[in-house]
C-alpha cells in the first residue's frame, strides 16, 4: 500500500511542513500582521510564490495539461467562511498541522474544528448540496 | 445532452474505444446520464471507483488463468 | 524583527515544492483536499481495493464485455486477453493518488515542522498561541473555543470553495484559474477585514 508515489507525497509533505515553519506561517502573530498589512513579508512571499509557481508550471508543462476546474457554486461563500476562520484561528489547514509540529498543542483543537467542519460539509453535500460539482474526482 | 463528467471519467474512454461498449454511452453518457451511478455518487461527494458501472454494479476481475 | 526566512527564499521554497508536486505526481498540491480524502479513508481504501484487481485498462475492457452481456444481453463478444488491443490514443485519465500517500503527506507536514522548529530551537510544547492571539482573541476556554470555531469555519469553507491556500491560493492562482482567483480574493479579503475588526474592537 505504501508505494513509491506515497513516499514522494510524504517527502513533499515533509518539505512543506519544514518550509512553512521556517517561513513563520504557523505563527499566529505573523499571519495576523500579514492580514493587517503591518508586515508585508508574508504577503510578498505569497505573491512571489504564485509568480514563481506560474513560471515553474510553464516550464514543466504539466500544469496546463491538467485541465481547468469548473467554478464551484460554493466558492464565494466558502471563501468568506474560510477567511473568517483563518483570521480567528490563524490556521489555513496546513498551518494547523505545522503549529502542531512546533509543539502548539492547542492546534489539536483547531484541527478538531476542521474535522467537524469537513464532516459537516460532507453530510450537507450528500443530503442537500447535490448539485454537479464538476467531476467524479472531488 | 452529454454527461458533463466524461472528461475525467475512468470508464468513458473505454466505452468510446470499443464498439460493443457503445451501448453504455447510448444508454447513459449521451442520454440519461443523471441515472448513472457514477454521476449520482459524484454529485453526493462519494468516492467513485473506476470499477463502478453506470448501472450500479461493480466490475469484478476473473481469476487469472496461468 | 523576525527570525523567519526572507520573503524571496520563502517564495522560492514554496514554489519549488508546488511545482515539484505537479511534475512528479501529475496533480496540484492541496492540503484541504488531502484532509478531506483522509477523513473518508475507508471509502477511499475500498475503492482502491476494487480497482486493484485490474492491472490494466485491457483487463477492464474484458470485464466490461462480460458486464455488458449481463446488463444488456448477448450484444458483446466474449473476450480473452489476446483479443483486446491496447487502448489507442489517449489513455484513461490519471487515477486518484493513493490514499496512503495523502495520509503520509499530512503526517509528514507535522514531522517537517517538528524538525524545522527543533533545528532553530523554537520547538516547545505549550498551550498558548502567542501573545497577539491572547490579546486579540482570548485565553483559556475562550481562546480554545475560538480555535475550534475558527477551525470549523476553515473546514467547512475550504470544502465549499474546493480548496485552501495551497490548492487555490498557490496552485490555482498560478494557473490563473477563475475559481481559484475568486476564492483567493474572497478568503484573503475577508481575513483582512476580520483582522482589522479584531484590532478595532475595545
Amino acid at each position: 500500500m505504501i508505494n513509491r508515489t506515497a513516499l514522494v507525497m510524504g517527502a513533499h509533505g515533509f518539505a512543506l511542513g519544514f518550509a512553512l515553519s521556517c517561513i513563520g506561517f504557523a505563527d499566529w502573530g505573523e499571519v495576523h500582521r500579514m492580514f493587517t498589512l503591518v508586515d508585508l513579508r508574508l504577503l510578498f512571499t505569497f505573491v512571489g510564490a504564485v509568480g514563481l509557481t506560474a513560471a515553474g508550471f510553464a516550464i514543466v508543462g504539466r500544469g496546463r495539461a491538467l485541465g481547468s476546474r469548473p467554478l464551484q457554486r460554493g466558492t464565494v461563500v466558502g471563501g468568506v467562511l474560510f477567511g473568517v476562520g483563518w483570521a480567528i484561528s490563524g490556521a489555513c489547514p496546513g498551518a494547523s498541522l505545522v503549529q502542531l509540529g512546533e509543539g502548539r498543542v492547542a492546534a489539536l483543537v483547531t484541527i478538531a474544528g476542521i474535522v467537524v467542519g469537513v464532516r459537516l460539509h460532507a453530510v450537507a453535500r450528500a443530503r442537500w448540496l447535490t448539485w454537479d460539482h464538476g467531476g467524479c474526482e472531488s | 445532452m452529454t454527461c458533463p463528467h466524461t472528461k475525467g471519467c475512468a470508464l468513458f474512454p473505454l466505452f468510446s474505444q470499443e464498439s460493443f461498449l457503445a451501448i453504455w454511452k447510448s444508454t447513459y453518457c449521451e442520454a440519461d446520464y443523471a441515472q448513472c451511478s457514477r454521476y449520482i455518487a459524484s454529485a453526493k461527494g462519494e468516492v467513485v471507483a473506476a470499477t463502478l458501472l453506470p448501472n450500479g454494479k461493480h466490475l469484478t476481475n476473473r481469476p487469472k488463468t496461468r | 524583527m523576525s527570525a523567519y526566512w526572507p520573503w524571496w527564499a520563502s517564495a522560492l521554497a514554496l514554489s519549488a515544492i508546488a511545482v515539484g508536486y505537479v511534475h512528479l505526481l501529475g496533480r496540484t498540491m492541496g492540503v484541504s483536499g488531502s484532509v478531506a480524502r483522509t477523513l473518508r479513508y475507508r471509502q477511499e481504501l475500498a475503492a482502491e481495493r476494487t480497482e486493484r484487481g485490474f492491472e490494466s485498462d485491457a483487463e477492464l475492457v474484458i470485464a466490461l464485455a462480460q458486464a455488458t452481456r449481463d446488463a444488456f444481453g448477448e450484444l458483446a463478444p466474449a473476450l480473452d486477453a489476446t483479443s483486446v488491443p491496447a487502448p489507442a490514443g489517449a489513455l484513461a485519465p490519471a487515477r486518484r493518488l493513493p490514499i496512503a500517500g495523502e495520509v503520509m503527506f499530512l503526517a509528514m507536514m507535522i514531522g517537517g515542522a517538528f524538525v524545522a522548529a527543533t533545528l532553530r530551537g523554537a520547538f516547545a510544547v505549550r498551550l498558548d498561541m502567542g501573545e497577539e492571539f491572547a490579546r486579540l482573541v482570548g485565553t483559556g476556554a475562550r481562546g480554545l473555543g475560538a480555535l475550534f470555531v475558527g477551525g470549523l469555519l476553515v473546514g467547512l469553507g475550504t470544502r465549499l470553495a474546493g480548496g485552501c491556500t495551497s490548492g487555490h491560493g498557490l496552485a490555482g492562482c498560478a494557473r490563473l484559474e477563475r475559481g481559484s482567483l475568486i476564492a483567493t480574493a474572497c478568503f484573503f479579503g475577508t481575513a483582512i477585514l476580520v483582522s482589522r475588526a479584531m484590532e478595532m474592537s475595545p
